[in-house]
């Protein structure tokens, strides 16, 4: 009698321990932040350049109360063929250093504070004349 | 009265200068889960100038560390094992919209990658927004809190508890399927006692 009560103790144990053991351990936590950023103007004009000459046009960028950062940069070009990665240089915080958008991120903007990206557009020699359009696209992720 | 007509003109342009922008309430989201257990979070999208539609993407890094260069995610979900699911677009898009995203994994580790919404605009710059996506799937603990730093007075914030909560409503179901579980194996155990005390007494 002993021996068959020890036996389904063990066994209950077993049991119980085999199913608890199927309980997920798993846990997901967020650092909540509202992201959200502003951008001015909200659309850039070079305007006229002669070729084998640059044009600089400033971007502000106003960040939330989280510290953000410029991930991703890309220029898209929609007709013409100025606007190349080649021809389209960034450079951030008023530096003189000028970048490709590949190399020029990420670019931090710290909380509740601005951040001017200067876009720097060059025609390069013997280019004829015409007009390009296209696009540029910030992607912005919190720092 | 002319100069307060001049401000009042600068202010009008001035709204049209700002680009509509959106909000999104998670910079970031932290996933620890076992191999092939799907999850889920909730991601809101508030905006109070932009309407119409929004696309979502999501990129991956080969390396967990990896850092803020987008450039170097160049990897897709499937190629890390990673099963994802979300609405790939929003339409008609007004004031607040809410994301849900789920995701499973049948290869354990660490991996890093990010959600973008993207708007559509009107004008030649396109300001998207995203948030990383930091999942833990079997993987290595220590490295996984290492690459985080998740702050430690996060954890107590009454929104990240209001997080956990919704994911703990998402496993009710599991709950339920693991009591039913517990209640057979005890049946089942009291049914093999009594075989066995009956295979002993007579």
């Amino acid at each position: 009698m002993k021996k068959i009560l020890l036996l389904a103790i063990l066994l209950i144990v077993v049991g119980v321990v085999e199913v608890v053991s199927g309980i997920d351990q798993t846990a997901s936590v967020n650092v909540t932040s509202n992201l959200s950023m502003t951008l001015s103007p909200s659309s850039l004009t070079f305007g006229q350049i002669t070729a084998g000459n640059s044009k600089d046009v400033t971007s502000t960028f106003t960040g939330s109360t989280s510290n953000l950062q410029i991930s991703q940069i890309t220029v898209t070009q929609t007709s013409g063929s100025v606007l190349t990665n080649s021809n389209v240089k960034f450079s951030k915080n008023g530096g003189t250093t000028f970048d490709t958008s590949a190399n020029i991120v990420p670019i931090s903007i710290p909380a509740q504070s601005s951040v001017n990206v200067i876009v720097r557009l060059t025609v390069p020699s013997g280019t004829q004349s015409g007009s390009s359009q296209g696009t540029i696209t910030y992607t912005i992720l919190e720092a | 009265m002319r100069i307060y007509f001049f401000i009042f003109l600068f202010l009008i342009f001035s709204l049209f200068l700002v680009n509509a922008s959106l909000n999104i309430d998670k910079g970031k989201i932290y996933l620890d889960m076992n191999v092939s257990q799907k999850t889920c979070q909730t991601i809101t999208i508030t905006s109070d100038d932009y309407k119409g539609t929004i696309k979502i993407r999501d990129i991956w890094a080969e390396d967990f560390s990896e850092g803020g260069n987008l450039n170097k995610y160049t990897l897709n979900s499937e190629d890390l094992g990673i099963t994802i699911f979300y609405n790939k677009i929003i339409e008609n898009f007004s004031k607040n919209a809410q994301l849900e995203l789920c995701l499973s994994s049948n290869e354990p580790g660490n991996f890093k990658g990010a959600l973008i919404f993207t708007p559509e605009s009107k004008d030649n710059i396109v300001l998207e927004i995203g948030s990383w996506l930091y999942i833990n799937v079997n993987g290595d603990g220590e490295k996984f809190k290492e690459i985080i730093k998740l702050p430690t007075g996060a954890v107590t914030s009454p929104t990240i508890l209001e997080e956990v909560n919704i994911e703990r409503n998402e496993k009710e179901d599991d709950y339920f399927l693991l009591l039913l579980k517990l209640i057979a194996g005890l049946i089942l155990s009291g049914l093999f006692l009594t075989v066995l005390y009956l295979f002993f007494k007579y």
